[in-house]
């Protein structure tokens, strides 16, 4: 059965929807005012953190990394923080409350995405710096790799960012009771702006402790919920779970594959080219990377990582229980109502577990999922901008133009200049986003990490014939093809839930490009590196060997 | 940052045939790489080496690095072609309500927690030290280098040397 849901499963998995709506007609005028005060408390604590904690002098390793000064444990609450974004939380348990097994599958494909990471973690924070220009860097000296990485961050973080903002505007206008399109312009715009403050006072550091923050405050509360969810059905998995088949209206085939696209040929291709896309790309894209090299080295940035994966792993599990919970509580009628990917789930359930937010207890938990889901889109859109900021700065201005010959002062001065810029422009593309079904772009971010950031770390790190040439082409080439695919896809065109909903341009039958953009871009990265082996390799190129030797034992890592 | 002097590539890592010394206390933190060797099996008759060699912390890496994920991409791959080709066989309920499908799901989740712990482990056993080691014998090698270089400098007639300001090399040694 797949005619309740529109063709963006990978949209409802990274991102909260533009119509990420809110049970506000549920709410009372108490309750809306809590939810106020508690967002407002929630701003200013965030930014008084950003600016007790932010860098105190103008140094690039302060900004970018926090001087390497977090511990594992602390670096690891903060890479949970960066990977759980409102996707995480509200898609992931919108698709299981209406898709039943589909839900558990991608919750575990999330979980197995950190084990790519796990991977890559030691060598990618050997070989690198601060963003993935630097690592590029390690096997193809100039402009071009760098600027090459800073197109592919860019490619991930932009859609990303708008996607997330636009999402966290309506939301928080709904939630509190506005629903015009200017107050969720207003709303997106002061997000926004909330974002461009914690970046630039806090850097690496505040946004890393506004990520900790966050990562506990929302675990605390969906283990609430999950908790007040089983209390309800009295601890037994099989009332909940018959409970959620029964409220989810499909009987047993809520708990059987293909509820969510299908039982045909091109619902299983997807299916696959789904998981594969998230699996691959969900813990590469650049603000992840980002994060493993603010470990102190390539141990640190491991042990962070598996970390990570165990906190993770448990959130999705509770994930999946708040799902089933909506399921068997709430109702996919309603669910599928207020928003057709589910994506208000979390806080229908919240709304309704505790007698509903008429009573104290109900009313608390409520306000602390409305907040947690605020602090998490802020927390995970600060990173965002960060990222994209420093790659600008560092991998762009620094080094393809300045040729590496940029003073700290400087460097620091053009990344906060970067944020202003990056922030400003997602702020308006957002704006202009209200109204469209633009939830393709989460998946457009998470396939372009996995079509042109995944190949060319992987070949960096691993393949010893890997040169300029493959990287190049991997690069542009899984960006080229990620963006053209799903430009091309029912997501943007030729179908009522696509952003487009009046034009027919889609020749690419799957929802997301990942099944044919990932294999190419490794192809392309092959192909181009035996092709650039042909030629004599530039003066001042680097050799293997020294790479090899760095990604191995960190020997030349800061 | 000293400048790295990179080991030879493909360096065979095969037992010298000397006999084996007695093994020196170890710096903290590290331990003389022959040790490891024998300690990881990996080279059970080895005699502590020469000189540190990169090509057991490769050979270490690459094997943890298959082993992950050949297991976790092996399951991965197998439930999710369940998924699409026996969705009966996945609908099999195994205990009360919980499915066959779900239970996999879980198992595959208590196994990827399984083998990061394990892996991460036996990473920082096998791979960790060997690279300290390594690392901390160039870097002695290549501060030996340059003090030798700074008393070369001392001896030969001294000439003013222009300033460089307050510049940042963004490259580190390697690159």
């Amino acid at each position: 059965m797949t005619t309740a849901l529109p063709p963006s499963p990978a949209g409802a998995l990274l991102l909260a929807a533009p119509h990420a709506a809110a049970p506000h007609a549920v709410l009372g005028e108490s309750t809306q005012t809590m939810v106020l005060i508690s967002f407002m408390v929630f701003v200013g604590l965030a930014l008084l953190l950003c600016v007790f904690a932010g860098p105190d002098r103008d140094e690039v390793a302060d900004f970018y990394t926090a001087n390497r000064t977090l511990t594992p444990l602390q670096n690891a609450l903060a890479l949970s923080g960066d990977y759980i974004s409102a996707a995480t939380v509200l898609g992931t348990t919108g698709i299981v409350a209406l898709s039943g097994y589909d839900g558990f599958a991608l919750a575990f494909s999330t979980v197995l995405a950190l084990g790519v990471l796990l991977l890559l973690a030691r060598p990618m924070r050997n070989a690198g710096r601060y963003t993935l220009g630097d690592i590029f860097a390690i096997r193809a000296s100039g402009g071009a790799p760098r600027t090459a990485a800073a197109v592919a961050t860019l490619a991930v973080s932009l859609p990303f960012l708008v996607v997330q903002l636009s999402g966290a505007g309506s939301a928080t206008a709904l939630l509190l009771g506005l629903t015009s399109d200017g107050a969720q312009q207003t709303c997106t715009a002061l997000i926004g702006a909330l974002m461009v403050c914690y970046t630039v006072l806090g850097g690496m550091r505040g946004t890393s402790l506004v990520q900790i923050v966050k990562v506990v405050l929302t675990f605390g509360t969906v283990v609430a919920v999950a908790v007040s969810v089983l209390h309800h059905f009295d601890w037994h998995p099989g009332a909940l779970l018959d409970a959620a088949a029964r409220g989810s209206g499909q009987g047993d085939a809520y708990l059987r594959p293909g509820l969510q696209l299908g039982h045909t040929a091109e619902g299983r291709l997807n299916f696959i080219g789904l998981q594969l896309t998230v699996v691959l790309g969900a813990a590469c894209m650049p603000h992840m990377i980002m994060r493993v090299n603010a470990a102190p080295d390539g141990a640190a940035a491991r042990r962070s990582t598996r970390h990570a994966v165990a906190m993770v792993g448990l959130f999705c599990l509770v994930v999946a229980v708040l799902g089933l919970g909506a399921a068997a509580m709430v109702g996919d009628r309603v669910i599928a109502a207020v928003n057709p990917n589910g994506q208000g789930a979390l806080l229908l359930l919240a709304g309704t577990v505790e007698g509903g937010t008429a009573t104290t207890a109900g009313g608390v938990l409520f306000t602390a999922v409305a907040c947690s889901v605020f602090v998490t889109v802020l927390a995970v859109v600060a990173g965002i901008t960060l990222t994209a900021a420093a790659t600008l700065a560092h991998d762009v201005h620094a080094h393809a133009v300045h040729r590496g010959r940029l003073t700290q002062k400087r460097e620091v001065r053009a990344v906060r200049w970067s944020v202003l810029l990056f922030g400003a422009l997602g702020i308006v593309l957002s704006m202009a986003a209200q109204g469209y079904n633009v939830q393709f772009l989460s998946s457009l971010a998470v396939a372009v990490a996995a079509s042109a950031v995944l190949p060319a770390l992987v070949y960096s790190l691993f393949w010893e014939r890997f040169n300029r040439t493959g990287l190049l082409w991997s690069v542009y080439g899984g960006v080229l093809l990620s963006v053209g695919l799903q430009a091309c896809s029912p997501t943007v065109s030729g179908s009522p839930f696509a952003l487009f909903p009046q034009s027919d341009f889609a020749w690419f039958p799957l929802q997301t490009p990942g099944l044919v953009s990932v294999p190419a871009a490794f192809l392309l990265g092959w192909a181009g590196s035996l092709r650039g082996a042909r030629r004599p390799a530039p003066a001042g190129e680097p050799s293997y060997a020294a790479a090899e030797a760095r990604i191995l034992t960190g020997i030349g890592s800061e | 940052m000293p400048a790295m002097q990179p080991p030879p590539r493909r360096t065979a890592a095969g037992p010298t045939r000397r006999p084996p010394r007695r093994a020196q206390a170890p710096a903290p933190g590290t331990q003389a790489p022959g040790l490891h060797l024998r300690a990881a099996g990996l080279h059970p008759q080895a005699p502590e080496p020469a000189a540190p060699s990169l090509a057991p912390v490769r050979t270490a890496t690459r094997r943890l690095n298959r082993g992950f994920a050949a297991v976790n991409a092996a399951c991965f791959a197998v439930t999710v072609l369940l998924a699409c080709t026996a969705e009966d066989l996945l609908a099999t309920e195994v205990a009360g309500r919980v499915n066959l499908g779900m239970a996999l799901g879980l198992l595959q989740g208590a196994l990827l927690l399984w083998t990061a712990a394990r892996f991460d482990r036996r990473s920082e056993h096998l791979c960790d030290r060997r690279a300290d080691a390594l690392r901390a014998h160039w870097e002695a090698q290549a501060g030996a280098e340059a003090d030798a270089e700074a008393r070369t400098q001392a001896q030969a007639p001294s000439r003013p040397r222009a300033g460089h300001g307050h510049r940042y090399r963004s490259h580190g040694a390697a690159r």
